[in-house]
């Protein structure tokens, strides 16, 4: 019996962090990730854009033969993940519960109240979707949340310039930095790429919490055992955009190693 | 005399500058303006999707019967404009003659050789050297010194006019031009008049800032009067069209951000619609 594929989206390239993870946890499966590098930033735009793009992208990998859908993309889990579930048949697993199920894991090691930054698009931040579902798990800490919307598009335009990155990270998060979080959710799959700047930013009583791994462990409770010894092994991985088949090459070649570069472009109007 | 509207294309939302020029000094003139915002920017694309965006944008706008066409984007004017001439029979204007006339009539009017030229724009625009090429052809014989400053236009679709980030980011992208004391910074992106200020604050007074807008505005207005087809209503306030193919919010917010003149319209034209006026 042939296995079938996942489907994994996202706005544009920041989806591959989770897709990296995914091909880690699960080297036995295959995934079609579809970036739509043509529209990317979702961040600033409408919710019923955000919604057109995400039903007919989650239409488009059904068509595939997916068994379930990855919502890469933490704007699209805000937005429209309740919306795409009523719509199509199949498991959806989206960005924000990965992330709460981060937050409370990491209380519960620390075991103590915590100061939470969040840092997201415009659109995520501004939909409160992550503090309501921590406030209603019983989430008790202070919650500092802030819109860092130059990330994405800067990522987008490649620039890898540590003293630019100092800069736009100085820029939006300046503020955040004052209120000394324990730790900080990356709620954009974009975001991880910049751990490193962050880190450095922020100082050694923050950490970084990418909620990636978490995303993985929702999927193996549907799916069954994923691996979390050092794996060589990979998923296979099959990568679509919208937009330029080679700048994407490019950029998963820069921050990824899927053995599997090639890029098909789909056609945004067959959508 | 005649009162066709004249026709704006660009990638996205720097031509409104573009506009806003031609706003300012040919009042009496009738424009719409069609930005492909959904999928800018053209700048990090290929030239062959830059070429094929192009002849859509083409043949939604000839529908609209307008008199002339302004290519108001300079990767697409590098990249697009010889095919567009050889397939529409409108006269077009692009951004690089323009722009070369800028640099040599400011030498020929003030009697200064500019000797170190920095060129700033997107990737697309910089690596295709056109602009290089062609004030070379023209007999331009000063250094020149083209930047790609990618993160320029990501700042200003943002709305970002934060004076430290854009210090910060020029200062980056551009000190070495600072270093060699150029004596010109040619814009070769169309949203870039709107740091013009910031520019001329790092790199003094001294340093002339070449944007194309102006001179563009002069040829079209030349144009008008020597072809005899200037619009025969000379009040103002005409109805200027605005057309986008992405989101209405982030473009009415980019507007409303930078600038003041009025519009009639402004609506979003879904990408099918631009796919069938190609076919």
């Amino acid at each position: 019996m042939e296995v079938k594929p996942f489907g994994v989206f996202d706005s544009g390239f920041g989806g591959l962090t989770v897709l990296e993870e995914l091909s880690e946890a699960f080297p036995h499966e295959r995934f079609i990730y579809l970036g739509d590098t043509l529209r990317v930033p979702y961040g600033n735009k409408s919710h019923e854009e955000i919604l057109t793009y995400s039903s007919q992208i989650s239409r488009w990998l059904l068509n595939q033969d997916v068994k379930a859908i990855i919502v890469a993309c933490n704007t699209v889990s805000c937005i429209a993940l309740d919306e795409l579930k009523t719509m199509f048949d199949v498991p959806f697993f989206g960005m924000v519960g990965a992330g709460v199920d981060a937050v409370f894991d990491f209380q519960r090691k620390n075991g103590r109240k915590l100061r939470l930054g969040i840092i997201g698009t415009k659109n995520t931040i501004s939909s409160s979707m992550h503090e309501n579902k921590l406030r209603e798990l019983g989430f008790e800490g202070e919650i500092f949340a802030e819109a860092c919307p130059l990330f994405v598009p800067v990522i987008e335009e490649g620039v890898t310039s540590e003293k630019i990155w100092e800069t736009v990270i100085e820029y939006h998060l300046d503020s955040l930095k004052t209120k000394a979080p324990d730790v900080l959710l990356l709620a954009c799959t974009h975001y991880p790429i910049l751990t490193e700047y962050l880190s450095k930013f922020f100082g050694d009583d923050t950490v970084i919490l990418n909620p990636n791994t978490y995303l993985c462990s929702n999927v193996s409770g549907v799916f069954g055992q994923m691996i979390t010894a050092n794996n060589t092994e990979l998923g296979k991985v099959e990568l679509h955009v919208t937009g330029s088949a080679r700048s994407f090459e490019e950029f998963s070649r820069r921050f990824f190693n899927f053995g599997n570069d090639t890029v098909d472009v789909v056609d945004v109007s067959t959508l | 005399m005649d009162s066709r509207p004249i026709g704006i294309i660009d990638s996205g939302f720097g031509g409104l500058t573009v506009l806003d020029e031609f706003l300012s000094q040919l009042p009496h003139e009738q424009f719409i303006y069609f930005g492909d915002t959904l999928r800018a920017p053209y700048g990090s694309k290929g030239a062959d999707e830059i070429m094929d965006y192009s002849l859509q944008l083409l043949k939604w706008i000839e529908k609209k019967n307008i008199k002339c066409l302004v290519i108001a984007c300079n990767t697409t004017s590098a990249i697009a404009t010889p095919t567009l001439k050889s397939v529409s029979s409108i006269p077009i204007f692009g951004m690089i003659d323009a722009g070369i006339s800028t640099v040599l009539n400011w030498s020929e009017l003030t009697g200064i050789d500019i000797t170190r030229l920095g060129i700033i724009g997107t990737k697309s625009t910089i690596s295709s050297r056109t602009h290089e090429n062609r004030l070379r052809t023209e007999g331009f014989t000063g250094n020149i010194y083209p930047v790609i400053t990618p993160i320029f236009t990501s700042l200003l679709i943002e709305g970002i006019t934060d004076k430290t980030i854009w210090m910060d980011c020029i200062n980056y992208y551009l000190s070495h031009l600072r270093d060699i004391n150029v004596e010109g910074i040619f814009l070769a992106a169309n949203a870039y008049p709107l740091i013009t200020e910031y520019l001329h604050e790092y790199f003094g007074g001294n340093v002339q800032i070449f944007d194309p807008n102006f001179v563009l505005a002069k040829k079209l207005e030349e144009f008008l009067r020597e072809t005899d087809s200037e619009h025969e209503d000379k009040s103002r306030h005409k109805k200027t069209e605005l057309y986008i193919t992405g989101s209405y919010e982030s473009f009415i917010q980019f507007y409303k951000r930078f600038f003041h003149f009025e519009y009639s319209i402004m609506q979003v034209v879904s990408p099918q619609e631009l796919w069938l006026s190609h076919m």
